[in-house]
């Protein structure tokens, strides 16, 4: 085979590659609005959940979603950030930030299932925050905090030495270099962890059937219990209660997700064109 | 003339290897000192020991000590935030930060609480006319400092120093990537300054060493081989080290 030939076979695999993986990737979301659009409508997205869910809406599980989403977002942003902060600036690379680093690695990868039975026992049964949107959120927000640690780490290294040594040299402090300089610039990548967690946070199910629950009612607040879309989705697949009503919640959960991933874009993309 | 600096003795050390060693090394108030010498002859820790941005090298270790205005610097009780305020710094990359150009210039006085936007910019207006960067930007202050081209950039980050009022500015090789126009501008605002300022300039450019400065330190090997003023080290040496140096044998 000539180098030509070769250069052709090469691109030919590389496009059926790439096809491949869209083509999938459309299936997968054609497949499920598909079959869920046709039941969303306004009155499924705003009625309570009736007979378990053979009829009626999916009010609940959206507030459920949100609440739990919302709160894991903000208990772990914080401790993740502040985190990725203390690793590249208040530590020197060593033993110290190798085994803080290790740890979260593992912590990356443990199955998300034995972070609910962590959940269960820690959460609800240790703390007596019972199944609800609270043991929920932090069992969550445990879950998350590699992700944002690691993107937030990432993003707050790739901000260039020099514009930290221009806060130095100007007389500031070092928390006058993070707070002014070093975060605005890191945000973008910061985010991007946070909403990729907060993706994941959405859509978690097995995690949150140990810990928030399977209320079908409305929570009306952080202690009460309360099942979010995709623990719903999950029962109604499962219990083969409704397939019609499953590929809606599907349908929502799809559309929740690229929602969010573009709203924050959008977002991110404004700041940057600001700061820049 | 009276000396704002005195060095009477400082050693630098990097993981233990040493790597400046200065024995009696005085800054005279409104002088341009140029530091010269080949690589690793130990300029640049020199300057970043004078405003100790050396601090912020973990392995970098400090001895001795450095008199500015009589007190010593490394003094535990020296606090080095006043310090590095009347010390400036022109790094040899310009670092425009990503805001606009009076962003840039604010950025320093707001670090020390200074808000009023009216003082802010009687400021900026100062201080790019000091280093004559006014009437290239004043239509567009409000733009990103990062559209300047290199020169203006670095001329932007020495008033950025002046903003916060300092009494000496360090020069670390602030021209090695510039054009020669560029250049040629950067040294001419440093002889205006110098009836304001004192100033070190960190060069490796032996001809502006000599276009600039009214004295030269010359350094080889972590070691202070000569000082003088540059009409007489670049005359007659005393050194023959300095001799070859500035005559281009070797470096």
């Amino acid at each position: 085979m000539n180098a030509r030939t070769f250069q052709i076979a090469v691109k030919i695999i590389l496009f059926a590659a790439v096809s491949l993986t869209v083509a999938i990737l459309l299936y997968i979301i054609i497949f499920i609005l598909y079959h869920g659009l046709p039941v969303l409508t306004l009155e499924f997205l705003s009625s309570p959940i009736r007979g378990m869910g053979k009829e009626g809406g999916i009010f609940p599980t959206i507030v459920s979603t949100l609440y739990i989403a919302i709160f894991a977002v903000i208990v772990a942003t914080p401790m993740g950030v502040g985190t990725a902060i203390f690793l590249t600036e208040y530590t020197q690379e060593g033993r110290l930030t190798r085994v803080i680093r290790f740890g979260t690695d593992c912590l990356a990868g443990i199955p998300s299932i034995i972070f609910g039975l962590f959940g269960f026992i820690f959460f609800v049964i240790t703390l007596r925050l019972g199944w609800s949107i609270l043991s929920g959120a932090l069992t969550l927000a445990c879950m998350m905090l590699p992700t944002i640690i690691r993107t937030s780490e990432e993003a707050i290294r790739s901000v260039p030495r020099g514009y930290r040594d221009v806060t130095y040299a100007l007389g500031g402090t070092k928390l006058q270099s993070i707070r002014h300089i070093v975060l605005p610039k890191a945000l973008p990548g910061i985010l991007t962890g946070v909403i990729l967690s907060m993706g994941r946070a959405v859509s978690e199910t097995a995690a949150l059937i140990f810990t928030a629950g399977m209320s079908v009612q409305t929570p009306t607040s952080v202690l009460s219990s309360g099942r979010s879309m995709a623990v719903h989705f999950y029962t109604l697949a499962r219990e083969g209660i409704s397939a019609p009503n499953a590929y809606g919640t599907a349908a929502v959960l799809i559309i929740t997700i690229l929602a969010l991933n573009t709203v924050s874009y959008v977002l991110m993309h404004r700041y940057l064109k600001r700061y820049q | 003339m009276k000396k704002i600096v005195d060095i009477p003795h400082l050693s630098v050390s990097y993981n233990s290897r040493l790597a400046l060693q200065v024995r009696g090394l005085a800054i005279f108030n409104h002088e341009i000192l140029a530091v010269i010498g080949p690589a690793n002859s130990g300029k640049s820790s020199l300057i970043r020991s004078i405003n100790r941005m050396i601090d912020l090298n973990p392995r970098a270790h400090v001895e001795g000590e450095i008199l500015f205005d009589g007190a010593n610097i490394y003094h535990p009780s020296f606090d080095v935030h006043e310090l590095r305020t009347r010390i400036g710094m022109i790094f040899p990359v310009p670092m425009a930060l990503p805001m606009s150009i009076f962003e840039n210039l604010a950025y320093g006085p707001r670090l020390h609480g200074l808000v009023s936007i009216r003082k802010l910019t009687a400021a900026v207006e100062d201080c790019l006319k000091a280093v004559g960067l006014w009437d290239e930007v004043k239509q567009r202050l409000d733009t990103t400092a990062l559209r300047l081209s290199g020169g203006q950039q670095q001329r932007l980050c020495l008033a950025r120093a002046l903003m916060v009022a300092p009494e000496i500015l360090l020069f670390d090789e602030p021209c090695s990537g510039l054009d020669p126009i560029s250049t040629a501008k950067v040294e001419a605002t440093m002889r205006a300054l110098a009836k304001k300022y004192t100033i070190v300039l960190v060069t490796n450019n032996i001809k502006q060493a000599a276009r600039v400065s009214d004295r030269v330190a010359f350094f080889y090997n972590g070691e202070l081989v000569e000082t003088g003023r540059t009409k007489d080290v670049f005359r007659k040496s005393k050194d023959r080290r300095t001799a070859d140096y500035i005559s281009g044998k070797f470096g």
